[in-house]
């Protein structure tokens, strides 16, 4: 792209809010009662932290990145937004990274379970759907393993919880954190042209 | 007047979206509205314009013009673009951004050549690259060039709208709302008296009666989602136009603002 310095945040925004929420209200119909499963599959993860399986952990938590991947990021979101399928693939990537450190890696014992880390996983699978559903309309509830930032949180807290290693750490959190930071400044785009 | 699809058309597979969208097209088409403007660029737009036209049979009815948009195979892209419109052959295509504009300006100047298109342009947005823009629009045969012009962003009343004039090119006004911000600040403000002298009723009736009246601009390519704001920006296509002693008031009267 040239003259890529004068764009701005908001000319990346492809959609409109009212297409936004539709799509989120729509993917979660076609879900439900799915999003039970997915707190509970969360509450799962953040107990196998707990207590020190950290390989279990990072394989389960593989399948979700790689159901974001495909389920929302190709299926659902690449329809309205050209960056959609390079979102697919890095989830993919994500997915890959977290079955090879779950083969290959050393994990923190029971008894050294960091709690800011614990903390962090429990405001994805959590705090995350609850604010979501309070804040905005229950059929636009966010829950981790089904949605991007939820899942991206709750990584964060979970590779924290069970990796050792500053690289391995750093590694395992770079997409989380740019997934994050994507759905976050879409929200603020989003809002931004509401006002 | 036209019609604009990025953003507002990108509905993806939301039905209701695409009913919409499909409202608008009609009220669009009955009102007399010819030039639907899309791109390959803008998601789910073309394909929701395809849709749309095909309930309406109103394919022969409109001036399609869409886009090519990558530094690949431009002729590939073209193709889709007609199919997801539906259209047996679009009538203006252009270059996206100017992006491969050497290529890609060579091979709608062969589809034009070929029949395969009526007409051949290019298009920037807020004010990138003017510069390269004049020199195509002077060295090069072409039909419509498309860039930004409302009443807060005329650099283009410099130079582009004068050569457009004089090498006898169409003109698309893009983003006349500025997607929108430019009437959300105007909305702030009472609707000046004189409004009512161009037989204007709203801001959105003002800003586009200031474009579309510019003696060298063909037409301007609001976009909307909603019936009721397509009707409005349609009526501006009707009654009196601002002369040019009124452009500079309304144009004033603006900057005051």
């Amino acid at each position: 792209m040239s003259e890529w310095w004068t764009y701005r945040l908001s000319d990346f925004l492809m959609f409109s809010p009212r297409t936004w929420w539709r799509l989120v209200e729509g993917y979660n119909r076609e879900l439900w009662p799915l999003h039970v499963g997915a707190v509970v599959f969360g509450l799962v993860l953040i107990w196998l932290a707990r207590h020190g399986r950290g390989r279990t952990t990072l394989l389960l938590l593989a399948g979700a990145w790689a159901w974001i991947g495909w389920g929302f990021f190709h299926e659902r979101y690449e329809e309205v937004h050209l960056a959609g399928r390079h979102l697919a693939i890095t989830c993919g990537l994500q997915s890959a990274l977290l079955v090879a450190a779950a083969l290959t890696g050393k994990f923190v014992s029971r008894f050294e379970v960091s709690r800011p880390a614990m903390l962090l996983a429990s405001m994805g699978v959590i705090a995350y759907p609850v604010v979501t559903a309070l804040v905005g309309e229950l059929a636009r509830t966010e829950v981790a393993g089904l949605m991007p930032e939820p899942t991206a949180l709750a990584s964060l807290g979970l590779v924290f919880a069970t990796q050792r290693g500053a690289w391995r750490r750093a590694l395992l959190s770079l997409i989380p954190l740019g997934v994050l930071a994507f759905g976050w400044m879409t929200l603020w785009n989003l809002w931004s042209v509401s006002q | 007047m036209g019609l604009g699809t990025w953003i507002t058309f990108n509905v993806g597979r939301d039905a209701a979206g695409r009913e919409q969208s499909t409202q608008v097209m009609r009220h669009f088409v009955d009102l007399g509205g010819r030039m639907i403007d899309s791109s390959p660029m803008y998601g789910s737009s073309q394909d929701v314009v395809g849709e749309g036209l095909a309930k309406l049979n109103a394919q022969a009815k409109v001036f399609s013009a869409d886009k090519v948009w990558t530094s690949g195979d431009g002729a590939a892209q073209a193709e889709t673009s007609r199919r997801l419109w539906r259209v047996p052959k679009f009538d203006l295509l252009q270059v996206h951004n100017l992006l491969a504009w050497e290529r890609q300006l060579a091979l709608l100047q062969e589809m034009k050549a070929q029949g395969r298109i009526r007409y051949v342009g290019i298009t920037t947005s807020e004010g990138r690259r003017h510069a390269d823009f004049e020199q195509i629009m002077q060295r090069h045969r072409i039909d419509f060039v498309q860039f930004t012009y409302n009443i807060v962003d005329r650099e283009v009343e410099q130079r582009l709208l004068p050569l457009a004039r004089e090498r006898r090119i169409g003109v698309i006004a893009n983003r006349p709302f500025n997607e929108g911000a430019l009437l959300r600040q105007l909305q702030r403000h009472p609707l000046p008296g004189w409004a009512r002298e161009i037989e204007c009723a709203s801001w959105a009736q003002v800003v586009l009666k200031f474009i579309v009246s510019h003696p060298d601009v063909t037409c301007a390519i609001p976009a909307t989602s909603q019936v009721a704001h397509l009707r409005e920006n349609m009526a501006a296509a009707t009654g009196r136009l601002p002369d040019e002693a009124m452009r500079r008031r309304m144009a004033e009267h603006v900057a005051r603002l």
